[in-house]
């Protein structure tokens, strides 16, 4: 990812880089055009995957929806579906209709949400307040049917926590058929709108091969040609009873990654329709048991889940090891898969593109920030680092730079757990 | 929108729209059934069994029991992330995701909700 070139070196971020979060670009110019780019992540680690190993299943379940404010209903279900093949247990049809519903839901929000950053990016404010203001029926019809806008906490170990109502149904097939006229709108206009051609054609080009080559996902993969969606490779929850299409584009540019999402959105209207209408009786949940009697069954054995976010594959690994916490979770956002095509494709562009070719992925960046943390000891490469190890490169690195100030041993003692916290009173 | 016939009817349309938004404080959403606000609690059924306590990710339920059979339930919605789960495992119906959202305060007890009772 990294390529030298001479030049002047300009760098974007990591305070804000076009989005609300921190990543760093390095970028090689040559007058107004991009000839390299480097980029650091990794500036929002939150310790996710070591926090969720001291909770058991029922709780990491909201812990791990907390990764994303966009996609929590997607971090949920690749847990729990992971959890449930650990288990064994057959989620019942209702559920699984009721999942892909709340996915789909979420999946309209995400785009919608995309389409504005992206108005907002290219200076085009008219795009992102129309965009916004008609999410918000997703929105409502999300709070109406969870209870809540965002983390909607309908996922449990072996089904959902709550029903759909006849009139919910009605709500949604009322809210979609608004939204319909809305996507229909958007279909006409934005890819023919001048301001948008202008600076959406022919930027931030993604080709084919490369897609290949750097396992481009979702949207991303999508718009440059290669049809991966594990909804349909790998269907799961009620995608194998409904009908839909992968939308793909051949031209990889952002115009093409607008086309698609918005063409995902009214294939998510038309999935969310046949849902609405189509939604078997049954139970809700696999099990009558109390989730704690579930918790004491998990075995010891790993599973590899696999879900299709707003934005891409998302992969969840859980390991049990017979306890009623994890022994070790790892996931993988869609985002750090698309990373690699956004470096490609800044090369080439324009300074000023730089914003909406970073926001062309729909990056989440504080959901991508992860480390490794070996359990076993069998892993360590040679970038691995034990604790003593760790410190000893820390105070090398001081060592190194005498003009950077030292972190002062004050403000170690109050991280120290039971430490200082009632003195400073 | 400039695609010509696109834009006068879009902004007609807008025109004779009501506001998107509410002129918050002074109007106020009504929350739907499902809304998940603070938690409600009734030391009447409780049984003082902890499930909630065990199922709490922010650990905002402390449930203490001490010899004489006293059991103290605490809640602190500063901890609070309002999932709902405490309700949903509690085998009583003690506890109720209640409707109240508006729940800054500017001191820290203000947060805490505490009952002692015998069991």
């Amino acid at each position: 990812m990294s390529e030298k070139a001479s030049g002047t070196e300009i760098p974007v971020g990591p305070q804000h880089p076009s989005l609300k979060e921190p990543a760093n670009f390095t970028l090689t110019v040559d007058g107004e055009v991009i000839t390299g780019a480097q980029m650091k992540l990794s500036y929002n680690h939150r310790g996710i995957e070591q926090a969720v190993l001291s909770k058991s299943y029922i709780e990491a379940i909201y812990l791990l929806e907390r990764i994303c404010g966009i996609c929590s209903h997607a971090h949920t279900s690749a847990f729990t579906q992971g959890v449930e093949e650990l288990l064994d247990l057959e989620v019942p049809p209702r559920a699984r209709y009721i999942r892909t519903l709340i996915g789909e839901l979420e999946r309209i929000h995400s785009h919608m949400l995309w389409l504005g950053v992206a108005g907002h990016e290219i200076g085009f404010d008219t795009l992102w307040q129309y965009a916004w203001r008609d999410r918000e029926i997703v929105m409502d019809l999300l709070e109406e049917i969870t209870g809540n806008r965002v983390h909607y906490s309908i996922n449990t170990i072996g089904g959902v926590r709550e029903d759909l109502t006849d009139e919910h149904c009605e709500t949604i097939l009322e809210g979609m058929d608004d939204l319909a006229e809305r996507i229909d709108f958007y279909q006409e206009t934005v890819p023919n709108e001048e301001t948008v051609r202008m600076r959406c054609e022919d930027v931030g080009v993604v080709p084919e091969d490369l897609a290949r080559e750097y396992c481009a996902v979702g949207a991303v993969g999508r718009a440059s040609g290669v049809p991966t969606d594990v909804r349909k490779d790998a269907p799961y929850a009620a995608y194998d009873d409904v009908d839909f299409d992968v939308i793909t584009d051949d031209r990889g540019d952002l115009l093409a990654r607008t086309v698609v999402r918005i063409g995902e959105i009214a294939q998510a209207i038309r999935i969310i329709r046949q849902v609405a209408k189509r939604i078997p009786e049954g139970d809700l949940k696999a099990s009558a048991k109390p989730p704690q009697a579930l918790l004491a069954q998990v075995p010891e054995d790993d599973v590899v889940s696999r879900y299709e976010a707003p934005r891409g594959e998302l992969i969840h690994y859980v390991r049990a090891d017979g306890t009623d916490t994890p022994a070790r979770v790892h996931i993988r956002v869609p985002t750090l898969a698309n990373w690699p095509t956004v470096v490609e494709s800044l090369k080439g562009s324009y300074i000023a593109d730089t914003p909406i070719v970073v926001a062309g992925i729909d990056p989440c960046i504080s959901c991508t920030s992860r480390i490794g943390v070996e359990t076993d000891g069998n892993h360590g490469g040679e970038n691995a680092f034990d604790l003593d190890e760790l410190r000893e490169y820390g105070i090398e690195w001081y060592d190194d730079r005498s003009d950077v100030e030292r972190p002062s041993l004050d403000g170690d003692e109050r991280t120290v757990s039971g430490g200082t916290r009632g003195d400073r009173a | 929108m400039s695609i010509p016939g696109k834009i006068v009817p879009e902004a007609l349309k807008t025109l004779g729209k009501d506001n998107a938004t509410v002129s918050y404080p002074k109007d106020k959403r009504t929350m739907p059934d499902r809304f998940r606000g603070a938690v409600e609690f009734e030391p009447e059924p409780c049984t003082g069994c902890g499930m909630c306590e065990r199922h709490c990710a922010a650990d905002a339920i402390v449930v203490e029991a001490d010899a004489d059979g006293n059991v103290t339930w605490s809640y602190d919605v500063a901890k609070c992330m309002f999932c709902g789960q405490c309700e949903e495992s509690c085998p009583t119906d003690a506890i109720v995701m209640g409707k109240e959202f508006e729940l800054a305060a500017s001191d820290k007890p203000a947060f805490e909700d505490s009952y002692t009772f015998k069991r």
